[in-house]
């Protein structure tokens, strides 16, 4: 059961990806930008819901080395977006 | 497979992707409806809702407007001003509503909109000619009544500038009646009161030619050679003037408004060089004075002529290109000081303007990407057509990468990764400091008293594990999964009475023997 968990982790975030690029397509634009966004929110939440109280498997540590990752890149979209409000 | 190829073949597929993804971050906006790179990916949900009750009365409106250029040139030609001025209301009224039309059903690209734009042009010319003929009629009465020379002179002046005007007016009116008649019978309009008005314009227009005030002959007489010419050639405006003393200073007027002055020679001549500069291609009229003597009126005409404008680009620096050019005529007459539009990506406009030898120079800060540049001269006011340079490609490399953003990614790389450390700790720590913070087990051990019988097995349970953390040394304040893991030893009976306590199992009375034991430190 406890195996199984990073596999249904995985499952969760593909749906949500798709879901996502439904909605994208549904609205006509698909942004790479707002993709990376939610696929970044979706794996925060998943990574909180998988992650045990008392045991720390290792790949969660995986997962956190892919949120840190994911956080300095929507860091830098961040700011590039701050530099571009700047600049209009 | 075996696991590890599988693995390699999933982290390539992986980087791939990312790689792939990667080439599209500059622009992350890969599809949106509205921007198209191609015609196959128009979508059809972009073009705005057309409602046909809109669509089926354009004909009709097209038909009424047709009809009312017929009413008004009828009600211009009998001189009832009064009925003209209103019918003229209700045609302005109809233009505008299909303006709107127009603008509504998106109809921009269509010759609806070449009827739309004759249609405005049409509207504003009967407007003039009915304005003219009312002021041609006053002039006419003022004529009879007015008998002083300068005052008269005044008004010849002024009606000859009518009636050159209404002939424009007619000109321009029947050259657009061809186009105008094609697309309103494509669209099944009945042109025929449209067709009518042309000539019943003509009629107006001839009618006013007739009327010529009879000057009197005026000493000072004047003449324009060559009669006809184009941009920046010069025509010479001269004259003699019988009675001038010499040195006498003349003004000329083109179009009644001051060209220049000369003076008159020692033959009582006199010669004024006019070039051809920003005035409109048609008959243009010329007189002069010299103090309170007033010429005869002379004409000639400015004929159009065609445009080439030139582009060229040059980078200044990594946002900045310098756009240069030349405008001239076909004949390779610089045009100077005329207004040039440089058209940024078809869309952004920005105005320049040449300078004495007919070169405009302008420096463009640009973002970085790929933008096309056109030079464009609109030719309102010239008697040039108007024309535009090629499209020009160019790479503008933009401003290095600003390392703000990356400063930002990094800070935020290295909070996220305390953080997430920092929430791992609280779980290993407490293993690491085991034997600092509790005294071995078996150093602490007392042998406690205890009684279970006659009790519930769940409160049986609950003192045999009080008596065992007792025993052992273990804070009150521990849970049973705390003190398993301080207690590794006795993990088992910790565990089955976590499950007692939480889970609500009930001990059995075999378990409950067994718990006691090692309770009790008797196993």
């Amino acid at each position: 059961m406890a195996g199984a968990k990073k596999y249904y982790a995985a499952a969760v975030l593909v749906v949500w990806l798709i879901i996502v690029t439904f909605f994208m397509i549904l609205n006509r634009t698909l942004d790479l930008e707002v993709f990376f966004v939610l696929s970044l929110i979706g794996l925060l939440v998943v990574a909180v819901l998988i992650d045990g109280a008392f045991s720390r498997p290792r790949y969660m540590r995986y997962i956190g080395y892919l949120i840190v990752v994911e956080v300095a890149i929507f860091a830098y979209i961040v700011a590039e977006k701050i530099l571009e409000i700047i600049a209009a | 497979m075996r696991p590890r190829a599988s693995h390699i073949i999933l982290a390539a597929a992986a980087v791939l992707l990312i790689l792939l993804l990667a080439g599209e971050a500059v622009d992350p906006v890969l599809y949106a409806a509205e921007n198209i790179s191609t015609a196959a990916h128009a979508d059809p949900s972009t073009i705005e809702k057309r409602s046909p009750g809109d669509a089926a009365s354009v004909v009709p409106l097209m038909d009424e407007l047709l009809g009312h250029t017929g009413t008004l040139a009828l009600t211009i030609k009998v001189k009832d001003y009064e009925s003209a001025e209103r019918d003229l209301a209700r045609y302005s009224e109809l233009s505008s509503q299909f303006d709107r039309l127009v603008v509504k059903l998106d109809l921009s690209e269509t010759d609806i909109a070449e009827f739309q734009k004759s249609n405005r042009q049409n509207q504003e010319a009967l407007a003039a000619l009915l304005n003219d003929s009312q002021r041609l009629d006053e002039l006419k009465s003022l004529e009879i009544e007015v008998l002083d020379g300068d005052q008269r002179m005044a008004v010849i002046y002024e009606g000859e500038a009518l009636r050159q005007k209404m002939r424009e007016t007619y000109t321009a009116y029947a050259k657009r009646e061809p186009e105008t008649t094609r697309i309103a019978t494509h669209y099944g309009a009945n042109a025929t009161p449209y067709q009518e008005s042309v000539e019943v314009i003509a009629e107006v227009a001839g009618a006013a030619e007739d009327w010529q005030a009879d000057a009197p002959r005026s000493p000072l007489n004047i003449s324009v050679t060559p009669r006809e010419g184009r941009y920046g050639e010069n025509l010479s405006i001269g004259g003699r003037y019988a009675d001038g003393v010499p040195g006498t200073p003349l003004t000329i007027y083109v179009d009644s408004r001051i060209a220049g002055n000369t003076t008159l020679d020692e033959n009582a001549a006199y010669a004024y060089p006019y070039r051809i500069g920003r005035i409109l291609a048609g008959p243009h009229l010329v007189y002069a004075t010299a103090g309170a003597i007033f010429s005869e009126v002379a004409t000639f005409d400015v004929l159009p002529a065609e445009t080439n404008i030139s582009l060229a680009i040059a980078e200044v620096n990594r946002t900045a290109v310098a756009c240069t050019g030349n405008l001239t005529t076909e004949d390779g007459r610089p045009v100077l000081e005329a207004p040039v539009i440089l058209r940024v990506d078809g869309e952004t406009l920005i105005s320049t303007e040449t300078d004495g030898n007919g070169t405009y120079a302008r420096t463009l800060v640009l973002t970085g990407g790929e933008h096309t540049i056109r030079a464009e001269f609109n030719a309102a006011g010239y008697p040039l057509n108007s024309s535009r340079s090629q499209v020009e490609t160019l790479q503008v490399r933009g401003e290095g990468l600003s390392p703000f953003p990356f400063i930002a990614a990094i800070a935020a790389a290295l909070g996220a990764g305390w953080y997430i450390r920092r929430r791992g700790l609280p779980e290993e720590h407490p293993v690491q400091e085991e034997p600092d913070i509790e005294p071995p087990p078996e150093i602490a051990e007392t042998v406690p008293s205890v009684e279970i019988e006659g009790l519930p097995p769940r409160e049986a349970a609950t003192l045999l594990f009080r008596a065992l953390r007792e025993r052992l040394g273990i804070p009150a304040s521990k849970t049973p999964r705390e003190c398993a893991r301080l207690a590794p030893d006795h993990a088992a009976f910790f565990e089955r009475y976590e499950r007692i306590r939480y889970a609500g199992e009930v001990p059995t009375e075999e378990e409950l023997r067994s718990m006691e034991r090692e309770a009790l430190g008797r196993g």
